[in-house]
């Protein structure tokens, strides 16, 4: 565990319970960055005449991709919960 | 506002959700905070705001919306800091020129000896005032970087830190009582923004003069206050022990000021101020109101800022009698109360963990004069 300073700010009586919220709210900080940078991709190729847009909605409802996409999130699981086990 | 590097779509992405984590916590969380302090109260509800302060901390809620802030802080810092640093000899630069034929004039000591109290903070940097690294002194950009920084905690960071709505400012300074004020002076400016202010409302004055302990503050002052096109002295010194004879200004002033110093420095700053006023003199303080101002569950939430925001002698200004303060070094007409100016209309100016909202009570104003003969 992190050695956490007695000097260092803690709302929490437990310093950790601040640690993990502050690395929730970094990931928040890049989840909101990578997404506004999706979006801006969209409309610059919707700019340029691709209308990706709708092809990522026509694409995300069917069903052989949505199958084939099963076995990359049972591995995005595997690496997010494994270490628990 | 001397013009900032543009921010990268990351960086204003980022700039974005710190704004939006922030007021999410001033309108969801702490309204909320106080509904469930409402509701557990009832008719025997905390007269001091320590008791208030024991209710509130046993909400999971509160502790969270606590450390949001004080994270939000440390990450905005971090944020502004990293936008510029690939411009750090850009912005070096323009500081080191100020402009070659000024309205105003930039007084600076290389040699200026800097206070223990000003300069001191712990090993992680986390009493540095408002928690920015480096405090107001010691980064050579603390001016773009709290332009940019300090906007993020006004929500406001696409308008910037100088360009934020001045109105509460302007009608602060405008209050005074009616004067013939031919010399004013702003006491510790840091980035001018209230010598501005009083620069705009007396036009006619002879000399406004903003003095501050830092030097790279106040050269982001001098570039500010030159790009609007406002004569102002800004001068390197202490407020304790000034450079100026005895009755030389008619107006005194200081915002955001006396809680940024030790009650027994204020007492010096207070004896400085009414020598260097003349006779009849007017001096006036913008400041968040004192803990007895409020109730007890507001002035807990207040008190947020003395630990989770490096304001280290906020509970010792908050707890005092600012008006007594003053009257003991000899000033007399000591009023205090809120600044009436209005709704401007803008969230960010003066959101504290306190109201959770912009509220215009958050100014807080406490004037005295010098007697005269």
């Amino acid at each position: 565990m992190a050695d956490v300073s007695d000097k260092q700010y803690h709302a929490f009586e437990d310093p950790a319970l601040d640690q993990l919220l502050g690395l929730i709210l970094a990931l928040g900080a890049e989840v909101w960055s990578l997404r506004d940078r999706l979006t801006l991709l969209e409309q610059a190729l919707a700019q340029r005449g691709t209308a990706v847009s709708e092809l990522i909605e026509e694409l995300a409802a069917d069903p052989d991709r949505a199958a084939a996409m099963v076995a990359d999130r049972d591995a995005m699981l595997e690496r997010f919960l494994g270490p628990l086990i | 506002m001397p013009l900032l590097p543009p921010a990268t779509q990351e960086q204003a992405a980022r700039f974005d959700y710190l704004e939006g984590l922030r007021l999410y916590n001033y309108t969801r969380h702490i309204p909320k905070v106080l509904e469930q302090y409402e509701s557990t109260v009832g008719s025997r509800r905390p007269r001091t705001m320590a008791t208030a302060g024991k209710r509130i901390q046993s909400q999971p809620l509160y502790r969270f919306a606590a450390s949001i802030q004080h994270q939000a802080q440390v990450m905005g810092w971090a944020s502004a800091a990293e936008s510029l640093a690939d411009y750090g000899d850009e912005l070096d630069a323009l500081l080191a020129n100020p402009p070659k034929k000024p309205k105003g004039r930039l007084v600076l000591d290389d040699v200026f000896p800097l206070p223990e109290y000003y300069t001191e903070n712990d090993s992680a940097g986390l009493d540095d005032i408002h928690l920015a690294p480096g405090g107001y002194w010691r980064e050579s950009l603390v001016g773009p970087i709290y332009e940019r920084g300090g906007a993020l905690y006004r929500t406001a960071w696409r308008l910037g830190y100088s360009s934020s709505p001045p109105g509460a400012l302007l009608a602060f300074a405008a209050g005074a009582p009616a004067g013939n004020y031919k010399r004013i002076l702003d006491l510790g400016c840091s980035f001018g923004g209230n010598t501005m202010a009083f620069r705009t409302a007396y036009p006619d004055a002879e000399e406004v003069v903003g003095i501050d302990l830092s030097a790279s503050a106040l050269r982001w002052a001098h570039l500010s206050a030159e790009e609007r096109g406002l004569a102002i002295t800004y001068q390197q010194g202490d407020a304790t022990e000034m450079p100026y004879e005895g009755s030389s200004f008619d107006m005194v002033t200081g915002f955001l000021f006396a809680h940024e110093v030790t009650s027994a420095v204020l007492d010096q700053v207070l004896g400085e101020a009414f020598r260097v006023l003349r006779p009849g003199g007017h001096i006036r303080f913008m400041d968040v109101p004192p803990y007895s101002a409020l109730e007890p569950e507001a002035a807990f939430l207040q008190s947020f800022d003395n630990d989770g925001n490096g304001e280290k002698f906020w509970n010792e200004f908050l707890s005092a009698d600012f008006k007594a303060a003053l009257e003991r070094v000899g000033f007399v007409n000591a009023t205090d109360g809120a600044l009436d100016y209005g709704q401007p209309g803008f969230m960010g100016m003066a959101a504290l963990m306190r109201t959770g909202e912009f509220r215009k009570e958050n100014r807080w104003c406490t004037s005295a004069d010098k007697p005269n003969g």
